[in-house]
């Protein structure tokens, strides 16, 4: 069993296993809490456990090993922090048929809903943007959560009213 | 769109719905809303994660995380003993609570205190001596020890007892006054009955009767007249006392140090002084006795014959 042989300690696997996930949960503790320099830092945190620890897990292990580490860190930090999304909107095309008028209502619009998306509970928002952004089907991120992909589709739903009430609201 | 199906939207997106129900849902006026947010979400765009550029700084860290991490475990342990004196520390600050938690009470200089015991009877303390009693044995033996000089109305109940050095008063319920400095020993009753033991001799004492007994000698009997103590009254009330005792009572009521000089000590005195003006009590302390007396400083006084 070629399997066995494999060794996270191997630098060349340790690459490989970083290509392989680091970006994926950066973004998926950045839609959680919404701020992408502490999302890398747990990212960072995560990858130094897995190396002070390589000789003991193993390489089928190694991506449950590296979520669960930077699910508890994120816990133990996110407690007191106030989550701020800060997405840039896409750049503005040089030249553009669309009246001024129409400009501003669409950049209140997004304002809006970055400001709604941000109050989000956490669960919903990251479920969506995991769905929307990163374009995972609910089966993945059932997988990647661990929970059913019912609890997806629900927090999906939620998500969603949640928008639309905080959007008319605003 | 129905209400309590909670988790429509989430089957729309995924395209999960029947052609009917997708037909239903677009007829409704929050189909539009949804699809502007959905639209809207699409121009987010997330942040640039570098992988490689990444992946090298994690190289970095990963060498000096290493560092740290063996810096910072270091785990230094207490040696047995230690837990063994902790221990043995702690056993002992029970046992001091359990035994001697004692309420001890003070007077300074020219400050006169009064204090409610636990069983309710109040002492009054004059300046310059302590009580002291056993917070858990106290309701039980209804002991306390004094030095110095004190006025007591003892509530009715068991035997209560007052220790000095000089010898020890017991009594049931009553008002008594207890001078005990040095080597003498006074007592006063103004009501009740009152038993003085200093070790040698016993004397029973009824209202309006006193004793005095000095380095344990025999106790000499003494007729007081007041209803209480002088002191109680800020004045001090002396009946055939040492001039040295009276000098020791001037300068604990005013805080104050006199000189005694060539005056003889031993010479008795009778009489009073007041609590509350000094001139006026050197005046009727030292008149008679034909003595001198200097204020060296305000706190120092010196004394001459004449």
């Amino acid at each position: 069993m070629p399997e066995q042989q494999v060794s996270v300690c191997d630098e060349s696997i340790y690459d490989q296993l970083y290509r392989e996930h680091a970006e994926k949960i950066c973004y998926y503790l950045y839609y959680k809490y919404g701020d992408m320099e502490k999302a890398q830092d747990i990212v960072q945190d995560s990858f130094a456990k897995l190396w002070m620890n390589c000789s003991k897990i193993i390489f089928g292990a190694a991506k449950s090993f590296l979520y669960k580490i930077a699910n508890n860190a994120s816990i133990n930090e996110a407690i007191h922090q106030k989550t701020v999304l800060k997405y840039k909107s896409t750049p503005q095309k040089t030249y553009t048929n669309e009246s001024p008028e129409f400009q501003m209502e669409e950049k209140e619009f997004m304002d809006k809903l970055n400001q709604a998306i941000s109050g989000l509970k956490e669960g919903q928002r990251e479920v969506f943007l995991l769905n929307r952004i990163e374009k995972k089907t609910y089966k993945e991120i059932a997988e990647m959560l661990g929970i059913s992909v019912k609890a997806v589709e629900k927090r999906m739903h939620l998500a969603l009213v949640t928008l639309r009430k905080k959007i008319g609201k605003i | 769109m129905n209400k309590s199906d909670n988790n429509f939207l989430g089957r729309w997106l995924a395209n999960d719905l029947s052609e009917k129900e997708k037909k239903e849902f677009e007829n409704t006026p929050e189909y539009l809303a949804y699809k502007d947010i959905l639209k809207g979400v699409d121009k987010f765009e997330r942040p640039v994660f570098d992988i490689e550029a990444n992946l090298q700084k994690q190289k970095e860290y990963n060498q000096t995380y290493l560092k740290n991490v063996s810096k910072g475990s270091k785990v230094i342990k207490l040696r047995p003993w230690l837990y063994a004196a902790a221990a043995v520390f702690l056993v002992l600050i029970g046992l001091r609570t359990v035994f001697f938690n004692t309420t001890t009470i003070n007077t300074n200089f020219a400050e006169t205190k009064t204090w409610t015991l636990p069983d309710n009877s109040i002492v009054t303390l004059n300046a310059k001596s302590t009580i002291e009693y056993n917070d858990r044995s106290f309701t039980n033996d209804r002991s306390i020890t004094l030095d110095g000089e004190a006025f007591f109305d003892v509530a009715k109940g068991s035997q209560f007892t007052v220790k000095t050095k000089n010898g020890a008063i017991k009594v049931l319920g009553t008002e008594f006054n207890v001078y005990s400095r040095n080597t003498t020993i006074e007592v006063q009753c103004y009501e009740g009955k009152v038993s003085v033991n200093n070790g040698k001799n016993q004397a029973i004492l009824t209202p309006g009767k006193g004793v005095t007994s000095i380095d344990k000698s025999a106790l000499n009997s003494v007729e007081i007249k007041e209803s209480e103590p002088g002191w109680m009254q800020q004045k001090s009330t002396f009946n055939q006392v040492s001039l040295g005792r009276l000098i020791a009572e001037l300068e604990r009521q005013y805080d104050i140090t006199i000189e005694k000089g060539d005056v003889d000590t031993d010479r008795l005195f009778s009489g009073f002084f007041t609590h509350t003006d000094l001139n006026t009590a050197l005046k009727t302390c030292f008149e008679p006795m034909n003595i001198n007396y200097i204020f060296k400083s305000s706190k120092t006084i010196e004394l001459k014959n004449r």
